[in-house]
């Protein structure tokens, strides 16, 4: 079960947000899940994003810390393999396939806060 | 029964503690209670016990995102310079740091050297760090007895076991957290904090202090669900002047606990810290 809270104070993290995505560069991702991973110090989910010339590119995105999560309501079983979900969130700043997630919206149209460090 | 091993394991800690201490001077006896609706242990001290998370305020408050200034927390997101004083996110004003030339020239080296930021790298915070975590995120659990008060902290697993009987520092001792001293002023506990190893950042934006760091800490607790914190950071190698910040503490709500923080367990970040913007090497495919 994911909170649907949408009302909630931008979480943070240990590390600094500017150093390492741009707001920018917002970003939507349209993909598959591969893989969430809740852990420490920030969550990461792998998606499979198909591209428009039809070849699909493999995504990392950064979400808070597990314990905030938590207490918005993720748990390790909020995402599984397969799951098609959409990213709103801003690119990383070396031009890699990393993003740091604002809000994930699952695949019955639910919108979820995964924001990390000064996600607006 | 975690109830039962976190007091197994506090009280490992507090009989360990002792190993620190050079010697043990007597409590000064309990004054006489301006505040009675106060919680209070029974030799009568405030009972600061409890889980608390802090409001925003100090260094970092809702400073969030700061290699170069940018408050993404505050209404706009603010630009600053990174030397703090842009408020924080509707608290108390951050404190101004005013540093010696030659820190000042330390300072914008780091801003370039983010990635060397030792939270980021899950060491310990430091002091006033411990407890100056972006608002509303890691809670803070306070155990405490007529001979200690202990700071068990979310973030980064930290803890603080602190004597409450004014003893002195140790010599030839330097630590990440400093070594902590305390004693009670009336109601307000004071916790003399020194010993520090110099690595430590005071937040995010490369604020940064030396082995001469000093701070003088105080609690009190305004009411039963509100505790005042006060820093007073000086460091004479390294700024002008001493450094003042205050924030509050509100209590959580008895159903929240201290969860466990791995930070270790799956660092990726700072490998895509840009060299611009903090890190080592860009990495543009």
């Amino acid at each position: 079960m994911v909170a649907l809270s949408s009302n909630v104070t931008p979480a943070a993290a240990h590390h600094s947000f500017a150093a390492e995505f741009d707001f920018q560069k917002p970003v939507t991702l349209k993909g598959i899940v591969v893989r969430w991973e809740m852990i420490n110090p920030h969550g990461w989910i792998t998606m499979d994003v198909p591209g428009e010339d039809g070849k699909t590119s493999q995504w990392m995105i950064e979400t808070s810390n597990p314990n905030g999560l938590m207490r918005l309501g993720w748990t390790k079983r909020s995402l599984k393999a397969g799951d098609e979900i959409t990213v709103d969130g801003y690119k990383a700043k070396d031009g890699s396939n990393t993003a740091n997630a604002a809000r994930v919206t699952l695949a019955d149209g639910r919108k979820v806060f995964a924001g990390s460090a000064g996600t607006p | 029964m975690r109830r039962v091993y976190l007091a197994a394991v506090l009280g490992a800690l507090l009989g360990g503690a002792s190993l620190l201490q050079l010697s043990a001077q007597s409590a000064a006896a309990p004054p006489v209670a301006p505040n009675a609706s106060l919680p209070r242990l029974p030799g009568g001290r405030p009972d600061l016990q409890g889980l608390w998370l802090k409001s925003a305020g100090g260094f970092q408050g809702l400073f969030i995102g700061s290699l170069d200034g940018t408050n993404f927390a505050a209404p706009g997101g603010g630009r600053g310079d990174g030397r703090g004083g842009r408020g924080a996110g509707g608290g108390p004003p951050a404190p101004r740091y005013e540093y010696t030339p030659e820190a000042e020239a330390e300072r914008l080296d780091r801003l370039k050297r983010g990635y060397e930021d030792p939270e980021a790298r899950c060491h310990l915070p430091g002091v006033p760090r411990a407890l100056d975590q972006p608002a509303a995120l890691y809670p803070v659990q306070i155990i405490q007895d007529e001979k200690y008060v202990a700071l068990l902290h979310e973030a980064m697993h930290d803890v603080r076991i602190i004597p409450t009987d004014n003893s002195p520092h140790p010599k030839n001792y330097w630590a990440w957290d400093g070594d902590s001293r305390g004693r009670w002023e009336g109601d307000t506990l004071v916790v003399d904090v020194s010993n520090f190893n110099g690595r430590t950042w005071l937040d995010m934006a490369g604020n940064f202090v030396d082995e001469n760091e000093h701070v003088l800490e105080r609690f009190r607790l305004l009411d039963r669900d509100t505790i005042l914190y006060e820093a007073t950071v000086t460091d004479p190698t390294v700024f002008v002047k001493p450094i003042e910040m205050r924030f509050t503490l509100k209590r959580v709500p008895a159903e929240q606990q201290i969860l466990e923080y791995s930070c270790l367990e799956g660092e990726r970040s700072l490998q895509h810290f840009t060299e611009e913007d903090g890190g080592k090497k860009r990495r543009v495919k």
